[in-house]
């Protein structure tokens, strides 16, 4: 593994990493903050690879060391992340006792946490207390998408190093160019923050499904039919799968701003150029004010999908509330 | 890689290796057996990370055709050569990644594991190391690792704390609440040492080590032990941080000293524990001290019933009457690791803590807490 990609997407990341490693400045915390995508488990691995690689030009990728601490094979890098949907205080309680250890090679212990934002209260005081009393010659990586998420106590004992998302024209540009049908390319510039990521996203199978359902929910929102009705139909597909779930969220999120854009006639933003029939007709049956609700209940499910609700009864509940309709223009 | 040797020869160490083998762990590099044929004899690896066991197999019956080192799933290799027939066993690394068992009339090829994926262990003894004899490192063990803590709240108490100075070695174990100490005497003097080892890992070594008049040596590292016994290399982690300092928590002087019959008190406690509402091992028991110095244990819940136990001292009693209330689980604990047969209670108030001595039990004591009691 070379870390090239990791340079150019992140580099002002990637060079307070080397000076601070340079400087012997490290600091015993760090939160890498940054959307999914934009390399932070890379930069994660960079980090500890650089502190244990004995190569002239560490990290080298590929010495024995670098290459075991890329298959997570490492004794002195410790992961973690969420088992189910959360990591709990057991996970944390696991960490200490690692740590109280002295390593089984030589070279510092690193502990890298993923979605350190999903961490349940009890595991977060369990973790600020690990941070309170730092084991020497130790670090601690958070990785997450929205540093406020983590407890503020947590963020003033680590370092935050911010993780940049590639503008959203490149990533399209780079897709479109690649043979990417555009309204998709633009769809994951939007969702997504990197190239790999954007990739991923428009080779996933069920995409096209997924817009044409969220299609059909708009449809059937202008035949006032019972979107609650529809989406039972849909939704067994849809719910077991929390990456499909995420998807549909984000489609539909995407779709209601097109309606919002519509109506504010930016016509030039809205992504699903195709349905502009239907993104006219909806934002003419609603008031902005009603659509910037719906849009911040989405939002919601979006966020708290990754705690432990009810998913199911959350869509209905959206669903109803896409039902409504502006009834003094009606 | 190719050689045979001896099926029940290669299953006794691996038996061995096999107290290092972990099953969960989110390495699976750790879930094989690292096997090293060389030209005259062959090494097994195992490590769990926290202990890791290193076995050289020398044997006659053992012939190598060619090197190398391959890494085994360790769970099914070691029931493979359990279930094998015959007596010799030959094995030989084929492409891919694959290991050939054959012998009798079996012929079983494993998927090895990613060799390159395992750790780097140093099993390099030092120069300078301590010889102690087999028995005595158990027993020292045994009188000090049970009573280390197993809350994890605070992790150094998980361990025993291992002390050189001069030619004096010396075990401590504390949960906080009671406290043991064992010295023992070595050959020569050494460089002073101060290291935690996890209890975990010694009651592994326990497991290990034989009861013969062999000798262990061990070779202390500020980051880790090594236990060199026989052909066994036993390495275990050491904790991180400072043990507290225990000296000043044992009392020097006692006003009060009674000696028992360490069977006799033993059973007393025993028996007046039964009776307990809390769960068996917490139970509290009384011990008080009469005017004509004979020794009731006894304990109370109003919800069972109560229980009253005499005992009699087995020599004149030192000092006035007491009484005193403590955690039955801790001084029976204390009383099992005694190999003399009469134990001597010596305490210096009674919310002080007591230590328990032992004519035969040389250089080591037990302390414990005592609790209110209203």
């Amino acid at each position: 593994m070379t870390y090239n990609r990791l340079r150019e997407a992140q580099s002002s990341a990637v060079q307070i990493i080397e000076n601070s490693y340079k400087n012997q400045r490290l600091s015993h915390a760090y939160i890498f903050e940054g959307d999914a995508g934009t390399m932070k488990r890379d930069a994660a691995i960079f980090f500890a690879s650089l502190c244990l690689c004995n190569a002239e030009r560490k990290p080298c990728g590929e010495c024995q060391i670098c290459r075991r601490i890329n298959h997570s094979a490492h004794p002195n890098v410790y992961h973690i992340k969420p088992s189910k949907k959360n990591i709990l205080k057991e996970d944390i309680r696991l960490l200490h006792e690692e740590f109280s250890k002295t390593a089984l090679e030589t070279g510092p212990k690193i502990t890298i946490i993923e979605h350190a934002d999903r961490m349940n209260a009890y595991a977060s005081n369990a973790l600020l207390k690990f941070l309170e009393e730092p084991h020497p010659n130790t670090y601690a990586l958070l990785l997450v998408e929205d540093a406020s998420l983590l407890l503020p106590t947590i963020q003033s004992r680590a370092q935050t190093i911010h993780f940049h998302r590639l503008p959203g024209a490149i990533i399209e540009q780079h897709l479109t160019t690649t043979g990417v049908d555009p309204t998709l390319a633009k769809l994951a510039a939007q969702t997504t923050a990197h190239i790999d990521a954007a990739e991923n996203f428009v080779n996933h199978p069920d995409l096209y499904t997924l817009i044409e359902s969220v299609n059909q929910i708009y449809e059937a929102f202008l035949d006032q039919a019972s979107l609650v009705l529809l989406f039972d139909k849909i939704s067994s597909d849809l719910l077991n799968d929390e990456l499909i779930v995420e998807l549909y969220l984000d489609i539909l999120i995407h779709y209601q701003k097109d309606i919002i854009y519509g109506k504010m006639d930016h016509y030039t933003k809205i992504i699903f150029e195709e349905h502009q029939d239907i993104i006219t007709r909806v934002g003419a049956q609603k008031t902005t004010s009603m659509l910037l609700e719906e849009l911040e209940m989405m939002m919601a499910i979006k966020v708290n999908q990754k705690h432990y609700i009810n998913t199911r009864l959350a869509f209905d509940n959206l669903m109803l509330a896409l039902e409504r309709r502006n009834h003094s223009e009606e | 890689m190719r050689f045979e040797i001896n099926k029940d020869k290669l299953l006794y160490q691996l038996i061995v290796a096999q107290r290092a083998l972990s099953h969960k762990t989110p390495n699976p590099a750790l879930q094989g057996i690292k096997l090293d044929v060389l030209e005259s004899h062959i090494v097994l690896t195992t490590s769990n990370s926290d202990i890791s066991i290193q076995i050289i197999l020398e044997d006659t019956s053992l012939s190598v055709e060619s090197v190398g080192s391959v890494l085994i799933p360790g769970k099914y290799f070691i029931e493979i050569i359990r279930k094998l027939d015959g007596q010799t066993v030959t094995f030989s690394q084929l492409e891919d990644n694959l290991l050939r068992i054959e012998a009798d009339h079996s012929d079983i090829t494993l998927n090895l594991l990613e060799f390159d994926d395992y750790p780097n262990l140093v099993f390099k003894p030092k120069e300078d190391f301590i010889q102690i004899n087999v028995r005595t490192l158990k027993t020292m063990i045994r009188q000090t690792a049970f009573a280390t803590s197993n809350i994890e709240n605070r992790p150094i108490l998980t361990g025993v704390n291992f002390k050189i100075e001069g030619n004096q070695l010396t075990g401590i174990a504390t949960d906080s609440y009671r406290l043991s100490q064992k010295t023992i005497a070595l050959e020569n003097d050494y460089e002073a040492m101060n290291v935690i080892i996890p209890g975990k890992s010694l009651e592994e070594l326990l497991k290990i080590l034989e009861n013969n008049q062999a000798m262990v040596e061990v070779h202390f590292d500020q980051s880790r032990v090594l236990f060199k016994y026989n052909n066994v290399f036993f390495l275990s982690r050491l904790l991180e941080g400072n043990y507290p300092e225990t000296s000043k928590l044992i009392p020097k002087e006692f006003p009060v000293r009674v000696k028992f019959n360490k069977e006799q008190l033993l059973t007393a406690i025993e028996r007046a524990s039964l009776l307990s509402s809390r769960d068996g091992n917490n139970a509290i028991v009384k011990l008080t001290m009469r005017q004509d110095d004979v020794v009731e244990i006894s304990s109370n819940s109003p919800e069972i019933g109560r229980v009253l136990e005499i005992v009699y001292p087995v020599d004149e009693v030192v000092g006035s009457p007491i009484k005193i209330a403590f955690s039955s689980k801790y001084f029976i604990d204390a009383l099992k690791v005694f190999n003399s047969s009469e134990v001597t209670v010596n305490f210096t108030g009674e919310i002080r803590p007591f230590i328990i001595q032992g004519e035969y039990d040389e250089d080591m004591l037990q302390l414990i807490l005592p609790m209110k009691t209203d």
